[in-house]
């Protein structure tokens, strides 16, 4: 029984959860054979609304739901949850409201997987594709390397100490890339879906057992934090930690560039109906408070239970260590399995759409008469060679990529100006726009980011700053270069297609 | 772009802004309690987030009316086209 209670019993909920994993994609690819491209990148392009939304919310919610936003709750208070919420239903919500429906049109009308496939039709060159779908892709590659970090901290306190680093990242990576090479997007929507109840149900049932736990429920941890540090609960937070135009300058970019990174796009291509996808910012509205709430709940229990820490890991994994410490280890793996499922199910959607783009936008141009049977293939082989380099990364170069992590979403979010171009039709942007755009916006971040103290200037985040770059190189060039204006038909059948 | 989402999109911006209120004004002081929380915890984690859900609801319910009334219309189109192409073969 003792054993049960332990890290035995942890550890057996783990695999578990990990076999449930494996048999549901395999599962997809038994029964639902991907015989052409749009079935193994888009799932035919035939989801219902329940597998949509849970595989939207769980490609969402990452790592971030479960050790890092917890923790800048933790350090910053109710700042910490209004930055999260202006970013998630402030304005990538806003994003889908106005462009996730046109992007399922167009990707209908035009026959349109990819992001790149989008720039490259409507501004009329294949370079442009070629670049800004490079430049998404390298931007998932901190990402992913923070998932996995997220993984393999949760499997060695889950399991304690008994799996290294090395040992969990690769067990757990290399079950993703069997069933994303296996069944494609339908694997990877059907665990996702498993993987989003599991999350929703892990981190509301966490949040609310450590609260009455350790401090008697969450209306007694918000009279302590009340009566200890009442700052936590308003805005600026703790230090002035959010002040109002550094929390706008940060909500911006970094909102805008979750709906620009590739699994996110090409997830805007599955659903059956339009009006599943119009649904989508309505469920991340409403999941927003229920997932996020608790995130906020586990800070301030944190800040009740352990005031005083500083350091960054400590105040990242406070929820798993306040569970252990409170509850019998098997409790610890329930909600690490909730928490596993949160990082594999965005990692395994970002391997898919990693390798979908590679065979889409670089191997594709470059074997044009395939069949459609060889371009699966090419797919799955892009698959396994992007999760291996992925993994390679995860495993040799962890510090410079965590140093590129703090960028990913802004960084995503210099596509954004050369998207909404696209995506509204805009007959004077042009692919030289487009690109000085990206190009100019990226340097900008970079440079404010290594080079200035908190990756801020004059009190604004670095991103705001490069997407205001982004922006008027994007419209001045696009101005200064009128020969390379989308050709008028395409401009047409861009209006025609709706919104 | 249509007027209809330009509408529910400038709502949505409006109340994203409310999220950010500086120091001390309305909603982001402690007091009253509603539902045992402080007053700013309830508001913006309930209280606003129910309100752009609303907003993006309505917008839902308006798209979907819209996309009927283009299914409705294009059936029509589709009926009368066939109903003449059957016309021109009984014709022929």
């Amino acid at each position: 029984m003792d054993w049960l209670l332990g890290y035995g019993g942890s550890m057996m909920v783990l695999v578990l959860y990990c076999a449930a994993t494996m048999f549901i994609g395999l599962v997809a690819w038994r029964y639902f054979p991907q015989s052409d491209p749009e079935g193994y990148i888009l799932g035919g392009r035939g989801m219902g609304w329940f597998v949509a939304a849970f595989t939207l919310m769980a490609t969402q919610y990452s790592a971030l739901t479960f050790l890092g936003f917890p923790g800048t709750m933790y350090r910053t208070g109710l700042g910490g949850y209004v930055a999260v919420a202006g970013m998630y239903i402030g304005v990538s919500a806003l994003y889908w409201m106005l462009f996730a429906a046109r992007t399922w049109k167009v990707g209908r009308a035009f026959g349109h997987m990819t992001p790149a496939e989008t720039f490259t039709h409507f501004y009329g060159k294949k370079w442009v594709g070629f670049v800004l779908a490079a430049m998404l892709i390298a931007t998932l590659i901190p990402y992913i390397q923070a998932q996995i970090m997220g993984i393999s901290y949760l499997l060695k306190v889950a399991t304690g100490d008994l799996v290294s680093f090395q040992l969990g990242t690769t067990v757990v990576y290399s079950l993703m890339i069997f069933y994303v090479f296996m069944g494609g997007l339908r694997a990877v929507a059907w665990t996702d879906t498993m993987q989003g109840l599991l999350l929703l149900g892990g981190v509301v049932v966490g949040a609310i057992l450590v609260s009455y736990a350790a401090a008697g429920g969450p209306v007694a941890v918000f009279s302590k934090i009340l009566e200890s540090q009442p700052e936590l609960l308003t805005l600026p937070g703790p230090d002035n930690a959010w002040p109002w135009a550094y929390l706008l300058s940060w909500v911006i970019p970094v909102g805008l560039g979750w709906p620009m990174q590739p699994q996110m796009w090409l997830k805007m291509h599955i659903p059956r109906s339009v009006t599943y996808i119009r649904l989508w910012p309505v469920w991340v509205t409403l999941s927003f408070p229920l997932v996020m709430g608790a995130a906020f709940l586990t800070g301030m229990t944190g800040q009740v239970v352990t005031p005083g820490l500083v350091e960054r890991e400590a105040t990242d994994t406070v929820m798993i260590n306040m569970l252990l410490d409170y509850f019998p280890p098997i409790v610890g793996g329930l909600v690490a399995a909730a928490g596993l499922a949160a990082m594999m199910s965005t990692v395994s959607s970002q391997i898919h759409s990693v390798g979908a783009s590679f065979a889409r936008d670089f191997l594709s141009p470059w074997f044009p008469d395939q069949e459609p049977g060889t371009q699966v293939w090419l797919a799955r082989m892009a698959v396994i060679v992007v999760g291996f380099v992925g993994l390679y990364l995860s495993l040799t170069q962890p510090a410079l990529l965590t140093t590129l992590g703090v960028f990913s979403a802004a960084w995503a979010a210099q596509a954004a100006p050369a998207a909404i171009g696209a995506l509204s039709g805009w007959r004077w942007a042009t692919p030289w726009g487009a690109m000085a755009g990206a190009v100019g916006g990226t340097i900008v971040l970079f440079g404010i980011g290594l080079g200035f103290p908190q990756q801020q200037w004059l009190g604004l985040y670095g991103g705001l700053w490069a997407l205001l770059a982004n922006l008027i190189l994007f419209v001045g060039v696009s101005l200064l270069t009128p020969g390379s204006r989308p050709a008028d038909d395409t401009v047409e059948a861009y209006r025609r297609v709706g919104w | 772009m249509p007027r209809r989402l330009i509408r529910h999109a400038l709502i949505h911006v409006f109340l994203t802004l409310c999220f950010f209120l500086p120091g001390g004004l309305l909603w982001n002081r402690v007091d009253p309690h509603l539902m045992g929380l402080p007053f700013s915890v309830f508001v913006e984690t309930f209280l606003l987030p129910f309100f752009i859900a609303l907003n993006l609801l309505g917008l839902l319910w308006a798209c979907w009316q819209d996309d009927q009334s283009h299914m409705q219309q294009d059936r029509q189109n589709f009926k009368i086209t066939s109903d003449s192409e059957t016309e021109n073969i009984g014709n022929t």
